[in-house]
C-alpha cells in the first residue's frame, strides 16, 4: 500500500492546493479618458548611430505608449507642449524630453547597465528600480552576452557583489558553485533558488545563457521570503526573452575559440627522478636496468595529456510578434572539447517562449525549453594525477605506436583519457504555462504550472587494455535516473493608486510541487563483446541499486506594498510552507519579512544637493527564510536493504542516519541595511549593503556516539552566522555620442562563523574542524615547524623548548646544547611519533599539547577555507563601432589545502615522483637545513595530513575575460540586406596572479564541510576565439 | 467591486473544499526503503533481519580480520605502499590508524540487539524458529564483545538498540573482566539453550560454533576447568566460516591486505614464520599457504594461497582479483579448538595428553610427529603448541590473540620491530610500552563520546 503514492502523480490533491485560499479587499475601478492632441514623431538611435527597435515611448504619467519599430521610428500622440516623452529601453539609460513646440524629437540613448527607471522582477511580479526596498542586483543581456559564457554561472561571475561563483573544474560541461552572502547551513544544501519566467524547478545547465533577456539576485531576506522555506541562501531570478510587435527578427550568433591549459604545474624530468631515487635510496641504487625503454623515456605527461580544445557554438533565435501575439525562440548547438583528450561536453539547447494577449482582460502563454547533452567526463584520477604523479622515465607508448599498460602500479594516463568511458547522456525537458486574467485595471489572476522531465544515462566502461588483473579482464555498468517534477501556482496581483499620493501594491496566492527521483545502477564483469556494452553484454553481474524518493509541498504566500509618493516605502512579504520532509507535527514554516525604504533626495530639505544628487535611497529590511533541503525521509526512522546481503539473503538493517521525526524547518533570520546613491545625471551609482545573516536550528547529520551502532542523527540544532558588507559602484566618465567608457567595481566581504552545534560536539574530519565558535572551513591538521637537520636536534628541555646541538669543528654535533644561546647542561627530552623516535630528516611539529609524543592532540587549526573579499571590476569602452570591454574577478585571503601535492610529496610508493622542488630540496645527509623531510617513506607520518607543509594561499587575480567587437556600419549592413552585423574577438582567463601553485587557486564552495580542498581537478583553460553576429 | 469579490471566492471555493487534501499530499512515506512499523511482522522479516547481522560480522571483519588478528603478530610485516601498514607492523597505531575504529562491531552489535528485542514480538515465527535466530543474535554479539574486549580491554556496553532521541547515547567504559562474565558468557550460554541442534550450516551460527566460542573465551581467560570442547569426533573441519560473494557482498578487502591478482598487497609474510613452514618438510600446510617457489628469490610473498580453489591448469589456486574474490573467511575450525584443548592439556599437567592432540594434526598434515620429551617444561611444551598454532591457523586471526594470551607479546614481537627499525634507519626502540597491546581506541570516537577515556599511554 505503501508503494501506490508513486502512482499518484499530479492531479487530484495538486488542484485543490493550487486554487488556495485567498482574501482580496475590495477594489473600485477608474478609468480616465483623456483627450489627446499633439502627435510627435522621431527616430531613436544608439550612442553608434544605429536605431533602437522596441524602445517603450510614453508619455509621464500615462500608462499608455508606443513601441519603436525596426528602423527605430515611433509616432505618440502627447496631451500638450508642457508633455514629457520617457524613452525606455532595457540596456539604456531614460531618457526624458520635454515636446515644447517640437514635431520631432529624435533622442539619442546611451547605453547604461543600472537604471532607476528599469522594471526588476521581483517573486509574482515586478517592481520599478527605484521602488525596490531590498537588496537586489539586476544583470542584464549586455553584460552576459558580453562574455560569450557556456552557462549561467560563467555569465554572472564577478558581476553582482555578494555572488560568489566557482566553477567545480575546467572540465567541459562541470557545473559551478553558487552561493549568495556566505553558507548559511552545513547540510541543508548552499545552492539558491532558481526561479525561471516565474517557475522552479526549470533544469539550469539546459539553459542557453544568450536566450536570458535579465537576471535578478534577491539577496536580503526581505526579498527573498516570497519564496519561504527555499530562499535561505538567496534567490537568482532568470528572465528569458520575448518577442516584441515587429517584422520577425533573426539572429545569427557564431563563434568559436581554442582553448589550453592555462597553469601548467611544475614537474620532474627525468634527470630529477633519478636524483630522487638516488636520495631515496640514501645514495646508491640507481635505475639499474639503463637499457630498457620501459624506463627511459623522459615524458611531459602533461603535454601528452592534453590538448588544444576547440569550442564551437551556434545560436540561431527568431522573435517577433503581432498584435496580440509575440513568440522568441532560440536554439544553440554547443560543441566543447575539453582540453584533456577525449573529454568534451556537446549540448543542443532549445527553447520556445510564446504569449497571447487577444484583448486586455486576458493573456497566456507557453515556454518550452528542451536541452540534451552527451558528454564524456574523464576520470580526473585515472588521467591528471597519473600524468602528474608516474614517473617521466616510464613509457607511454611502445615503438610501434601503441600504448603501454599499468607499469609499476602506475597507470598510462593517456591510455586511460583515450579508453576509459565515463559517458553522459542527459536529456532534460521543462514546459511552463500561464494564464492570466485582468478583472479589472488593478486587479489580476495569474494561474500557472510547470513540468520538468530529466533523464539521464551514465555508461562507465573500462576495456581490458587498462585492466590491473591478471587475466586482465573488463568491467563497466550503466547508471540511469529519471526526474520529474511539476509545480502549479495560482496567486493575485493588485495595484493601486489612491490619488496622488498613496499606491499600493498586493499578491496574494498558492502554490504545491512534487519532486521525484529514481535511480538504478546495474554494473557487470567480462563483458561478451567490448563492442556491445549495453547490459546484456556483461557475463556476471555485480551490484545493483535503485532509490526511488519523492518530496511534496504546499504554500501560501503574500506582499503588500505601500508607497507614499515614491518617497516612502514599505514591502512585506509572507510565506507559509508545509513539506513533506519534516516531521508530521513540524510540517507547516512561517516566513515574514517586512522593508522599508526612504528616498531622501526627494526631500525638500535635501533640495541643496540636488545639483548633483540624482537619487538617494536608504534602505532597511528584515525577514525570515527557510532551508528544506534535506533527504526525502529523514525525519522516518527506516530499514534499508540491497546492500547488506549475506548468504543470499537481503539482509534489512536500520538506516546508519538515525530519523528524527521532530525535524523540522532551518530558519534564517537576515537583518540588510543599504544605500543607494546616484549622481551626476546618473552617471555614477554607488549601493553599499551591510547584512546580518543568522541562520537557526541548522539541519545536518550530527554525529552519535559509534556504540549506539549508528553513525549520526538528523538534527536541527546549532546556528551559523554569515556577516558581510558588499558595494557596487557604477561610473561612466564619458558619455559622448561617440565615446563611451562605463566602469563598474564591486566588493563583497564575507564571514561564516559557526555559533552553536547539537550537543557543543563539534565536528572533526581528517581536514577540517567545525566547532562552536570557530569560523566555517577551518583546517586542522599539524604545523610544521622545518626539519631536524641532526639525529640530535630533536633535543628539548624539561618545558619542551627546542634545544640548539653544539656543532663541533668536524661538523658533527658534539653532545652539548644550547637553548636560546646560553649552554644547557639539563635533562635532554626526546620527541617521538607514532612510536618512534624522530631523527634527523624528520619533520618538526609544533607540540601544542607540550609533551613527548606528537599525536592527534597536536592539531590545531591552521588556516581558513573563506575568502576575505571577492571583487569583480568591469570596463567598457565605445568608440563609435568598436567596443572593449574586460573584467577582472578577485578573490582574496582563502586559503587551499593543496592535497594534489600533498599526494605528490607523500612518498608512500616509489613510482610516485614527487615535486621538483621537493626532489632538489628534500633532507639528505646530517646538517641540511632545509623544509623538506627525507626521501623516505620511515612511516614517521612526514607528509601526513593536514600538514601545514600544504597549506597555500589562493588568493588571485584573474583576467577573466576580454571581448573587442566592431559593429559593421549601417550603411554596409543595409547593403548586405541585414540589420545588424557584429564581429568580435575574445578571450577568457587570460592572465592570473597568484602565489598558488596547483593548477587553480579557484575551488568550488560546494560543501560548507569540506571548503577548500584542491585534489587536483581537471584544470581551467585560457580561451580565446571570435566570432560573428548578424540580425537579419 | 462586487464582481471582483465573488471572482476571488469563486476561486476560493474549490480550494476550501479540497484543503484537507493537502495533508495526504504531503504525507510522503519512503519508496524504497522501510520504515520502521513495517517491519519484523512476517517469518521471512526475521531471517531478513538475521541476514543482516551476518552481514554486519562481514562488514566488520573484511577489513580488520587481518589487521586485528595477524598483521600485529609475527606473521606478517609491512609491504605495498603507504604508511598504515608500517604503522600496524611496528607498534605505531595512533587514535587515527583506521582500523582502531570500532563503529562496524558495533553496528553489528546494534543489529544483533534490534533482533534480540524484536524476534519475541514476531508472532509468525514458531518458537523452535525464534529461539534459533535468537540464538544467533545472542551468540554474534557475545563475539563482536569478545573481539571487542580482546582489542581495546573496558568497552562500553549496549544490550538493547538505541531506540530513541530521548534516550541517552553516551555511555562509560566496562571494565573487561565484567563484560565477559556478565555479558559475553551470559549471551554465549543462553545461546547455547536456545540454538536448534539440528541445524549444522557452517555459514550460520551453529551449536559448534557456540561451543567454540565459548572454549575461545575460557581459554582467554585461562579458565581451564570451566572450559568446553566440541567433541571432536564431530569431525567436521570448518565449525563456522564467513560466507562471501562479490557480487553481492562487494569487494572483500582480504584481497587488498593479502594479495590478488590485480594490486599489491599490504602485508607481506614475514620471514620468520617462512623459515618456520620451510623448516616443516612433508607438511602439506606449507605448499598449500603459499608459493614455496618464491622461497629465496627477491619476490615478495603477499598471497596466501590456502583460501582459494586448486586450479589444476596451472598447478596452483587461482588467486582472484581485488573485487572479485569469494573467499570464505574461516572463524572457527575443529582443528582450532582441538590445540585450544591441548594447551588447556599442557597448562593442566596433561603433557602426554598436549602432544597426542598436536600429533594428531601434524599427522594428519604430513608433518613429522613431536617427541614429547623435547620440551621439558610446561612453557616449551607450551611454545611447540602455538607454532603448530601459528602453522595451522596462519592468517586466520588467531596469532597475536595468542601471543596476548599466552603472554609472548614483548618476547615475539619486540626483536622483530627492532629489526624493521633498522630496516628503516630509525632509532631501535622496540616495542617500546607493554600497554601498547592493547588498541587506542579511535578519535573519532572519542570526539563522539566525551565519557570515554583513552587507553594510556596512547592518550599521553
Amino acid at each position: 500500500m505503501l508503494k501506490t503514492n508513486r502512482r499518484e502523480g499530479l492531479p487530484r490533491w495538486s488542484v485543490a492546493c493550487i486554487r488556495g485560499f485567498s482574501l482580496v479587499v475590495a477594489l473600485i475601478v477608474f478609468t480616465t479618458v483623456q483627450a489627446q492632441q499633439l502627435t510627435v514623431s522621431g527616430v531613436v538611435k544608439d550612442a553608434t548611430g544605429k536605431p533602437i527597435e522596441g524602445v517603450s515611448v510614453g508619455v509621464k504619467g500615462q500608462p499608455a505608449g508606443t513601441l519603436t519599430d525596426e528602423k527605430g521610428r515611433y509616432s505618440l500622440k502627447v496631451p500638450d507642449t508642457k508633455s514629457v516623452i520617457v524613452f525606455s529601453s532595457i540596456g539604456f539609460t531614460d531618457m526624458l524630453e520635454t515636446v515644447g513646440t517640437r514635431k520631432t524629437v529624435s533622442p539619442v540613448m546611451t547605453q547604461g547597465s543600472s537604471n532607476l527607471e528599469d522594471v526588476v522582477v521581483v517573486g509574482y511580479g515586478t517592481q520599478k528600480k527605484r521602488d525596490v526596498t531590498g537588496a537586489i542586483t539586476s544583470v542584464n543581456s549586455t553584460q552576459i552576452t558580453q562574455r560569450q559564457p557556456k552557462d549561467l554561472a560563467d555569465a554572472l561571475q564577478g558581476l553582482a557583489p555578494g555572488l560568489q561563483i566557482a566553477q567545480a573544474s575546467g572540465r567541459p560541461g562541470a557545473d559551478a558553485s553558487i552561493r549568495i552572502r556566505g553558507i548559511g547551513t552545513l547540510q541543508g544544501g548552499a545552492d539558491p533558488l532558481f526561479i525561471v519566467d516565474g517557475a522552479q524547478g526549470v533544469d539550469i545547465s539546459g539553459l542557453n545563457p544568450n536566450d536570458i533577456e535579465s537576471v535578478e539576485i534577491l539577496k536580503d531576506a526581505a526579498s527573498a521570503a516570497i519564496y519561504g522555506s527555499r530562499s535561505a541562501n538567496g534567490v537568482i531570478i532568470i528572465t528569458t526573452k520575448r518577442g516584441r510587435e515587429a517584422k520577425p527578427l533573426i539572429q545569427v550568433r557564431y563563434m568559436t575559440s581554442g582553448s589550453q591549459l592555462s597553469h601548467k604545474i611544475e614537474q620532474a624530468n627525468a634527470q630529477e627522478r633519478r636524483l630522487y631515487e638516488f636520495k631515496r635510496s640514501g645514495g646508491g641504487n640507481l635505475n639499474a636496468d639503463s637499457l630498457n625503454p620501459s624506463y627511459n623515456a623522459d615524458n611531459d605527461h602533461q603535454d601528452l595529456l592534453t590538448r588544444t580544445g576547440i569550442r564551437q557554438q551556434l545560436d540561431l533565435s527568431v522573435s517577433g510578434g503581432s498584435k496580440g501575439l509575440n513568440y522568441y525562440g532560440g536554439i544553440g548547438y554547443l560543441n566543447d572539447e575539453g582540453i584533456i583528450l577525449n573529454s568534451y561536453a556537446r549540448t543542443l539547447r532549445g527553447r520556445f517562449n510564446m504569449d497571447y494577449k487577444p484583448n486586455a482582460k486576458f493573456s497566456a502563454g507557453n515556454n518550452l525549453q528542451l536541452s540534451y547533452t552527451t558528454e564524456n567526463r574523464i576520470d580526473d584520477g585515472a588521467t591528471l594525477q597519473q600524468a602528474i604523479q608516474r614517473p617521466p622515465t616510464f613509457r607511454i607508448y611502445y615503438p610501434d605506436g601503441t600504448l603501454a599498460p599499468v607499469q609499476g602500479g602506475r597507470r598510462n594516463p593517456v591510455a586511460e583519457a583515450l579508453y576509459r568511458k565515463n559517458e553522459y547522456e542527459i536529456l532534460s525537458m521543462n514546459l511552463y504555462t500561464y494564464a492570466s486574467i485582468n478583472f479589472s485595471k488593478d486587479l489580476k489572476f495569474t494561474s500557472d504550472a510547470n513540468i520538468r522531465a530529466t533523464t539521464q544515462e551514465n555508461l562507465r566502461f573500462i576495456p581490458r587494455i587498462l585492466s590491473t588483473a591478471t587475466p586482465a579482464d573488463n568491467s563497466g555498468g550503466i547508471t540511469s535516473s529519471l526526474r520529474g517534477y511539476w509545480m502549479a501556482q495560482a496567486y493575485f496581483n493588485y495595484n493601486k493608486k489612491f490619488g496622488s499620493d498613496h499606491s499600493i501594491t498586493a499578491v496574494l496566492g498558492t502554490s504545491a510541487d512534487n519532486d521525484f527521483l529514481r535511480t538504478a545502477t546495474v554494473n557487470g564483469t567480462t563483458y561478451v563483446s567490448e563492442e556491445v556494452l549495453t547490459l546484456n553484454s556483461p557475463q556476471v553481474i555485480t551490484l545493483n541499486t535503485s532509490s526511488e524518493t519523492r518530496s511534496t509541498s504546499v504554500s501560501g504566500f503574500g506582499r503588500l506594498g505601500y508607497s507614499y509618493r515614491g518617497k516612502y516605502l514599505f514591502n512585506s512579504n509572507f510565506r507559509a510552507d508545509a513539506s513533506s520532509r519534516f516531521g508530521k507535527e513540524n510540517r507547516w514554516g512561517f516566513f515574514p519579512s517586512a522593508s522599508v525604504g526612504w528616498r531622501f533626495s526627494e526631500e525638500k530639505f535635501m533640495g541643496w544637493a540636488g545639483k548633483f544628487l540624482d537619487e538617494g535611497k536608504f534602505r532597511a529590511s528584515w525577514g525570515q527564510t527557510g532551508n528544506d533541503r534535506i533527504g526525502a525521509y529523514d525525519a522516518i526512522q527506516r530499514y534499508a536493504f540491497g546492500d547488506n546481503f549475506y548468504n543470499g539473503a537481503s539482509g534489512v538493517a536500520p538506516f546508519g542516519t538515525f530519523g528524527n521525526s521532530r525535524l523540522s524547518w532551518e530558519a534564517t533570520s537576515q537583518t540588510n541595511i543599504g544605500l543607494d546613491l546616484a549622481f551626476l545625471g546618473n552617471r555614477l551609482l554607488v549601493n553599499v549593503d551591510y547584512y546580518d545573516k543568522i541562520t537557526d536550528k541548522l539541519l545536518y547529520q550530527a554525529p552519535l556516539p559509534l556504540e549506539t551502532g549508528f553513525n549520526n542523527v538528523n538534527v536541527n540544532v546549532g546556528s551559523i552566522q554569515n556577516k558581510g558588507l558588499e558595494f557596487l559602484v557604477n561610473y561612466t566618465p564619458i558619455r559622448k555620442k561617440d565615446l563611451q567608457w562605463n566602469v563598474s567595481y564591486n566588493m563583497s566581504f564575507n564571514q561564516a562563523t559557526v555559533r552553536s552545534l547539537y550537543d557543543n560536539i563539534s565536528l572533526r574530519s581528517a581536514f577540517w574542524l567545525t566547532e562552536p565558535g570557530g569560523l566555517l572551513g577551518n583546517f586542522y591538521g599539524w604545523r610544521a615547524l622545518g626539519v631536524y637537520p641532526y639525529n640530535e636536534s630533536n633535543a628539548y628541555d624539561g618545558s619542551w623548548n627546542r634545544l640548539m646541538p653544539v656543532i663541533g669543528t668536524n661538523g658533527l654535533p658534539t653532545g652539548e646544547y644550547t637553548l636560546g644561546g646560553k649552554p644547557y647542561t639539563g635533562k635532554v627530552n626526546r620527541m617521538y611519533t607514532q612510536g618512534n623516535l624522530l631523527r634527523g630528516g624528520d619533520v618538526i611539529w609544533d607540540n601544542l599539547r607540550q609533551d613527548s609524543v606528537i599525536d592527534d592532540n597536536d592539531r590545531m587549526v591552521l588556516g581558513n577555507a573563506q575568502p576575505k573579499f571577492i571583487a569583480g571590476l568591469s570596463n567598457t569602452v565605445n568608440w563609435k563601432g568598436l567596443s572593449l570591454a574586460f573584467n577582472f574577478y578577485v578573490s582574496w585571503g582563502a586559503q587551499i589545502y593543496n592535497k594534489g601535492l600533498a599526494d605528490l610529496n607523500n612518498l608512500g610508493t616509489v613510482n610516485i615522483t614527487p615535486h621538483p622542488d621537493y626532489i632538489r630540496n628534500a633532507w639528505f645527509k646530517p646538517g641540511d637545513q632545509t623544509k623538506w623531510y627525507i626521501a623516505q617513506n620511515n612511516a614517521m607520518g612526514n607528509s601526513r595530513n593536514l600538514s601545514s607543509l600544504f597549506l597555500e594561499d589562493a588568493s588571485f587575480i584573474r583576467l577573466r575575460n576580454l571581448r573587442l567587437s566592431y559593429n559593421v556600419p549601417s550603411k554596409i549592413v543595409s547593403r548586405l540586406k541585414t540589420k545588424g552585423i557584429n564581429a568580435f574577438l575574445y578571450g577568457n582567463n587570460l592572465l592570473t596572479w597568484t602565489n598558488y601553485t596547483w593548477f587553480d587557486p579557484e575551488i568550488d564552495f560546494n560543501n560548507p564541510l569540506e571548503m577548500g580542498l584542491d585534489n587536483g581537478r581537471y584544470p581551467r583553460n585560457r580561451e580565446v576565439g571570435g566570432g560573428i553576429n548578424i540580425n537579419l | 467591486m462586487h464582481s471582483d469579490m465573488k471572482k476571488i471566492l469563486l476561486y476560493l471555493m474549490p480550494a476550501m473544499l479540497l484543503l484537507t487534501g493537502c495533508e495526504k499530499f504531503l504525507d510522503q512515506q519512503p519508496i524504497s526503503s522501510l520504515s520502521t512499523e513495517l517491519f519484523w511482522k512476517t517469518a521471512e522479516d526475521a531471517n531478513l533481519g538475521n541476514a543482516a547481522i551476518y552481514d554486519g560480522l562481514q562488514k566488520t571483519l573484511t577489513d580488520c580480520y587481518i589487521d586485528w588478528g595477524d598483521a600485529r603478530s609475527d606473521n606478517f610485516t609491512y609491504s605495498g605502499t603507504g604508511d598504515y601498514q608500517i604503522l600496524v607492523t611496528m607498534n605505531g597505531l595512533t587514535s587515527l590508524t583506521t582500523t582502531a575504529n570500532w563503529a562496524d562491531l558495533y553496528m553489528t552489535i546494534a543489529r544483533a540487539n534490534v533482533a534480540i528485542e524484536q524476534l519475541p514480538k514476531v508472532k509468525a515465527l514458531s518458537d523452535v524458529d525464534r529461539n534459533h535466530y535468537l540464538a544467533q543474535a545472542y551468540a554474534a554479539r557475545a563475539y563482536m564483545y569478545f573481539y571487542a574486549v580482546r582489542l581495546w580491554g573496558a568497552v562500553p556496553v549496549w544490550t538493547t538498540p538505541y531506540g530513541s532521541m530521548s534516550d541517552e547515547p553516551r555511555k562509560p567504559r566496562t571494565p573487561e573482566d565484567s563484560v565477559i562474565n556478565n555479558v559475553i558468557i551470559p549471551d554465549l550460554q543462553k545461546a547455547r539453550t536456545l540454538i536448534n541442534r539440528s541445524l549444522t550450516n557452517v555459514f550460520e551460527i551453529s551449536e559448534g560454533a557456540i561451543l567454540a566460542m565459548l572454549t575461545d573465551v575460557y581459554m582467554w581467560k585461562k579458565d581451564y576447568a570451566n572450559t568446553i570442547f566440541i567433541n571432536p569426533s564431530g569431525n567436521k573441519e570448518a565449525v563456522f566460516v564467513l560466507n562471501w560473494d562479490y557480487t553481492k557482498d562487494g569487494e572483500n578487502f582480504l584481497g587488498l591486505r593479502l594479495g590478488s591478482s590485480s594490486n599489491t598487497s599490504t602485508y607481506e609474510i614475514d620471514s620468520v614464520v617462512t623459515r618456520k613452514f620451510m623448516a616443516s618438510t612433508g607438511d602439506l600446510r606449507r605448499w598449500n599457504t603459499f608459493d614455496t617457489l618464491l622461497w629465496g628469490t627477491s619476490t615478495k610473498i603477499t598471497q596466501i594461497w590456502k583460501y582459494y580453489d586448486y586450479d589444476p591448469a596451472t598447478n596452483k589456486p587461482k588467486i582472484p582479483s581485488r573485487i572479485e574474490n569469494n573467499v570464505k573467511i574461516p572463524l572457527y575450525r575443529t582443528a582450532d579448538i582441538l590445540l585450544l584443548r591441548a594447551e588447556a592439556l599442557n597448562r593442566t599437567g596433561d603433557k602426554t595428553g598436549a602432544f597426542t592432540i598436536v600429533n594428531r594434526i601434524r599427522t594428519l598434515r604430513g608433518a613429522r610427529a613431536l617427541v614429547p620429551a623435547a620440551y621439558a617444561t610446561v612453557d616449551a611444551a607450551e611454545d611447540a603448541i602455538l607454532d603448530e598454532r601459528q602453522l595451522e591457523l596462519f592468517a586466520e586471526s588467531r596469532r597475536w590473540f595468542d601471543l596476548v594470551r599466552t603472554g609472548r607479546v614483548l618476547q615475539v614481537v619486540d626483536p622483530l620491530i627492532r629489526e624493521r627499525q633498522r630496516e628503516q634507519r630509525l632509532q631501535e626502540t622496540g616495542f617500546t610500552d607493554a600497554r601498547k597491546i592493547l588498541w587506542p581506541i579511535s578519535r573519532d570516537a572519542l570526539t563522539r563520546n566525551p565519557l570515554l577515556v583513552q587507553n594510556p599511554p596512547y592518550s599521553e
